[in-house]
This record gives structure tokens, sequence and C-alpha cells, in this order.
């Protein structure tokens, strides 16, 4: 007989096994709803061990498969088939409705509209969810709302997440998502507005590399983390702690005022930053006065030009504000702040 | 041989690679990619591999002879892992990197824990920032004659394509277009254009994108993410007068890497400083006063081959 095991599936993925090919040679297919068709007999290339003990199966038969479905399609597939020799054996429709809600901890069910919250996105089975999992241990009434700054938090695998946001309008929500790396990319794909909202992307050691807004380098720093620290439960608690404790810093991104960073500081350039913070939205980004414009960083001149960041995005550099300069204004470039050049005889 | 694979033609990119390549090294050089854009935009010298029944045979047998291989936004992993198995011993493996972070198609930058390339390649046009380390290199940006000197038209063209609220790639907004719109009766005689607007499609080959160009006056890159684009350049040596947003990390980054002062582009705090620009009135003199500045600029540095080289000379190191 032939089998078909989903273990997992969303929108941009599924994994399972089958004893299609081992077994049979048959020919295995995945069809969308819109009708397109794809053979992915080759695609089931994985040795599953917990398999091949139960059916008796050598090393060398491979029954697994994981295949991304947004690459094989390259779109996505809300709904799909799994097709062996014409023979339907199974459909993500029948699915949707079994699948039960796998969260450990969630301080409510569902994702309400507005408020400020903190997601934790992982795969199923990866090592968040186990660290997840640890966390679950110790008790979840200590993540309650009113317990954490009135900030809520979801612990959600991605398939959890998909059904939850599917009718859910995150938009006037200030939300912070800690994401592990192979959630990313589903997640994004799930809902592109996601990538509007700042995402702390987390690997089993901490790799400041992804870091390409700040946030992650700024809890770093609060919590004297190095390079490579493991991310074990105690770890997620204290990223998850700093974000929590110093709510207003993380989630508050409502514009500030301009505030000084470096440089000369005479009448001139506060006449300019006074005048910038009148109006009504004070440029939300890092603003460098100069006696002529620059066009390139190394044109920067640490002692002649003043550096100004709008407070708003103290989260993105609250490790560098006591950096040189240079190192400050080069780490502003690359965590995406826009830097805004003002000659210094701008009367505005 | 030389070998090239990515998954799409990466906007014409690898293809023209491939030719440069070639020349300047004397080595047989391929371009392999999978699968071509729904619109088939780009033509392919090398075909696309991915329709073969048998597409792993093909690959396998060309990476085996293979002395270098630089992979192009490549995710497929049977891909790379048929380089990382079937290449010769000493044959370094590059990748080049196309996309900025938290975007399709390579969003967290996922294969790079999983391989252990040689170098990372990044485009000098601000991407150098998105990942530690990489080795910013030169697009190398077609040379474009008309049979005949153009006459250029009052034409604003903004010619993007592919424009999202993403960071880095909400180059053109809709409040861009509607700030432009709203404006547009205090242009004169100036007409701001799109490709649709032009051509009654969304898509369009890149020879009527180069061919268009040549008769604009004035093009609108990338106003609001800091990077710098293909239109930037190919706008420069058409001989327009191009708005930019670059920031200062991407002028760096570009005139350090082919070793030129920054480009004659006309920098931009955002749309308002394109409208101000275009309702001031002084856009022929503009042209007049700069023209020739941009074209010198152009040919001294932007020349097709002058850029190839500078992409060579950085790869060279890596051939066996």
């Amino acid at each position: 007989m032939v089998i078909v095991n989903v273990d997992f599936f969303s929108s941009g993925k599924v994994a399972g096994w089958t004893n299609a090919k081992t077994n049979h040679s048959k020919k295995v297919i995945i069809r969308s709803d819109a009708g397109d068709e794809k053979d992915i007999t080759d695609f089931i290339n994985i040795y599953r061990a917990d398999v091949a003990e139960k059916f008796g199966y050598s090393n060398s038969e491979l029954t697994g498969f994981n295949i991304n479905l947004f690459d094989l399609f390259n779109t996505r597939v809300k709904n799909f088939s799994i097709i062996v020799d014409d023979f339907e054996a199974w459909s993500s429709h029948c699915e949707l409705y079994k699948l039960e809600h796998e969260s450990r901890i969630q301080t409510k069910r569902f994702v309400e509209i507005g408020g400020k919250r903190l997601f934790v996105l992982y795969e199923q089975g990866s090592w968040l969810d186990n660290v997840v999992g640890r966390l679950n241990a110790w008790g979840y009434s200590q993540f309650n709302k009113s317990m954490n700054n009135g900030i809520s938090i979801s612990f959600m695998n991605v398939t959890e997440f998909e059904k939850n946001i599917k009718n859910t309008d995150l938009s006037g929500s200030k939300n912070i998502f800690l994401m592990e790396r192979a959630a990313v990319r589903d997640c994004i794909i799930l809902d592109n507005d996601i990538s509007l909202s700042p995402i702390i992307i987390l690997e089993k050691n901490i790799d400041l590399s992804l870091d390409f807004s700040g946030l992650l380098n700024t809890v770093a720093f609060m919590n004297n983390y190095q390079k490579g620290t493991e991310v074990t439960a105690v770890v997620l608690r204290e990223v998850m702690d700093s974000l929590i404790t110093y709510s207003e810093l993380f989630f508050e991104d409502d514009i500030g005022s301009l505030l000084y960073v470096s440089g000369n500081l005479s009448g001139k350039e506060e006449k300019i930053i006074r005048a910038l913070n009148k109006g009504d939205e004070p440029f939300n980004g890092c603003v460098l006065i100069s006696e002529e414009t620059i066009k390139k960083l190394s044109d920067f001149n640490k002692t002649k030009h003043s550096v100004f960041i709008n407070s708003s995005l103290l989260r993105q550099v609250f490790d560098i504000v006591d950096a040189d300069p240079i190192v400050f204004l080069e780490a502003c470039l690359k965590r995406g702040i826009k830097v805004k050049n003002i000659k210094e005889e701008n009367t505005l | 041989m030389i070998l090239l694979i990515s998954d799409t033609p990466v906007a014409g990119t690898v293809d023209r690679l491939a030719t440069w390549i070639k020349e300047l090294s004397g080595t047989e050089t391929v371009a392999l990619v999978k699968r071509n854009y729904p619109h088939h935009a780009f033509e392919l010298q090398g075909g696309v591999f991915g329709c073969l029944p048998n597409w792993e045979s093909y690959v396998l047998q060309l990476v085996k002879k293979a002395s270098l291989v630089i992979l192009h936004n490549v995710l497929d992993e049977k891909v790379i892992n048929i380089v990382f198995r079937e290449k010769k011993k000493n044959v370094n493996v590059i990748y080049q990197l196309h996309s900025p972070p938290l975007e399709g198609p390579q969003f967290s930058y996922n294969i790079f824990t999983k391989y252990k390339f040689d170098a990372i390649l990044s485009v000098n046009q601000g991407h150098g920032r998105f990942i530690e380390n990489s080795i910013p290199v030169p697009n190398i940006v077609e040379d474009f004659e008309l049979f005949m000197p153009p006459e250029k038209q009052d034409l604003v063209f903004v010619p993007h394509i592919r424009s999202t609220n993403f960071r880095w790639s909400n180059k053109f907004s809709p409040e861009n277009a509607n700030q432009l719109n709203t404006s547009k009766n205090l242009f004169g005689k100036f007409k701001v254009v799109t490709i649709k607007d032009l051509f009654g499609r969304d898509v369009v080959s890149h020879s009527e994108i180069q061919f268009v160009l040549q008769f604009c006056k004035f093009i609108v890159d990338d106003l609001n993410t800091g990077l710098m684009h293909q239109t930037a350049i190919e706008g420069l040596k058409s001989g327009c007068g191009v708005f930019s947003g670059a920031d200062l990390y991407t002028v760096e980054e570009y005139s350090k890497s082919i070793e030129a002062p920054p480009p004659p582009l006309i920098y931009v705090d955002g749309i308002q400083d394109v409208v101000k620009f275009l309702v001031r009135g002084r856009c022929d003199d503009f042209l007049i006063e700069n023209q020739a500045e941009i074209k010198k600029y152009s040919r001294k540095y932007l020349g097709e081959e002058r850029l190839a080289r500078i992409y060579f000379d950085t790869i060279k190191r890596f051939l066996n």
C-alpha cells in the first residue's frame, strides 16, 4: 500500500514521508489549487530513521521530503494535493480543519488587533521550539500581559501563526518579532507587512551579522552577550525581558525629537535642530550638519560635522551612541537609518 | 572553464558577465540559468537548463570541467550540492549576492551558514552593507549607442518595474507618484512618464528601456532607500540628469570600487526635492551646465569594458 504522511505543511512548505518511491516506484506529484502540477519524486530524498525502523527499510532507501512550495511554484499556494499515480493521496483541504493549536504558551489564544505584542516564532521541532518548551516548564503565568508592562506575548509555531494571522490586521499594533532564522522566509512570504515591523533574527548562537535593524545589537549590549552566546531558555527570557522592561525604547515608534550625538555644537547647529524639532514631524533619521554638503562617508569629519539622531531610533543604535562618530554614522547606514545632510547656512 | 550559475537571469547580469569574463580571461565561460522570468524579458544565450528532465547531469558535467564557479542568488540546494560535490578539489566557489535582507529570494541569507564559500560578492550600489566582509563589484552596464545621436525630449522618466514598501526596495512609492502627479501642471513643458505611459504595458524588454533613456532629459532613480540602481548608471551613460537618493554609504562604496569620484547624480532627499527642482523651471539650464560633465564622467569611468575589467580584476585571484 502506498502511504503519504505529511508531518507539517503551510502555504510555503510541506514536509513528510512516503513509500511511493521506495516500494512502488511511483511518480509523485503536487497539484496546486490553481491546477499547476509539479513532479516531486526527486524531492523524496531524505533518510527517515523512524520510517526505516518501522518498515524495515535500509539506509539507502529514502522516504522523507521537505519541499519549499514557494520555490516549486514560484508563487504562494493556498491549498494543494499530493497525487500518486493519478490518485489523490493527501489534500491540504482536508487537513486544515484537523490541525490543532500547537502552541504551548500564549497569553491570548488569538492575536487581537491593536496593542503591543512580542511574537516568538519558531519552526515546529526546531531548537527554538525546544527552548520555548523549557520556558513553558517554568510555568506560563509569568508571561501574563499584566506582569509584562502591558505587552502581550505570543509563542507560536509558523503553522499556528499562519492560521491566526490570516484574518488579523496587524497594522494597528506595535509588534516586535523574535524569529528563528528558518522561520523568517515562511513568515514574510505569508504576510509581507511583517517586515515593516522590527524583526530580531535568532540563531542557536547569537549572530550579530544577521542584525539588519540594530535591535539585537542593542539587546546584546544591554546583557553583555558576546558573539556566539548560546540562546538557552535563560538567554531567551533575558532578551524578552530587555524588550519588555524598556518598552518605551523598543515599542514606541512615534516620531520623537532630534538628539545631539557628536561634533561641533555652536549657535548655528542649535538653531537648525531647534527649527527641525519645532516642525510637526522632525526628520525620522540621523541629521548631519556640515559647512558644505558631503556625498560620501569618507568625507565625514568628526570635528567639523555635527550628528543628531531622532530619539525614536535610539533602539537601533543604543550600543553605539558613544562610539567614534564615523562608526556611529556607518552603523546607522547599515541598520537602515536614513541620514540627512544639512548645510550649516541653511535657514530652513 | 568558468561557470556562472543562477536561478534566474538576475536582470541580464549573468549573461553579460559571462561574455566579459570570457573576453578578458580568454577562458571559456558559461552562464547557466535555471529558469527565465515569466515575462521572458531577457534573451538568454545559453537557454534555461531547468527545462531538462535530467538537468542534474548537464550541470554536473560542466561543474566537473570548471576552474571557477560563481553562483548568483542560487537558492536551489540541489544545484549547490552538485557544485560542492563534483568540483575539482582546488576550484573556488564564489557567491554573488543580489538581494537585500528580509526580502526574496534570499531573506536571511541561509545559504551562507550552510556552505562555505571562498568569497561573497555584493553589487557596489550600496549592497555591501548587508553582509560582513563581502567584496563590492561593479554592475557591468552596457554601452548603448543609437544609429544617430538622439534629440532629447522634455521627458522625466520614472522607469521602476518593481517597487515595494519594504525598507530596501521602496524605490519609488505610490505616494511619490501621487506627489509628482499633483504637481505636474507646475513642471512647464516637462512631462513625467512611466513605463506604462510610454509603452502601454507594465513589462518591457531591457533594450526598449535603453532606447527610451537616450531620449529623456531626466530619470528618476531610487529616491527612498539610499541604494543606487542600474537605471541610475544607464541614465548617466545616456546623458540624462538622474535624480537619486543614494546615501553616503552607497556613494562611498560605488566610487571607491570603481576608483572614481562620486557620480554626477542630482542628489535628493526625497520626492519633495525632485518636485522643487522641476518646479523651479531651470531644467534646461541644468542640462546645459552639467551635461558635458555627466558625459565626461560616463566616458571616463562608466564604460562597459572598464567596469568589466574592474569586475574581472576582483575575481581573477580566485581562478586556478
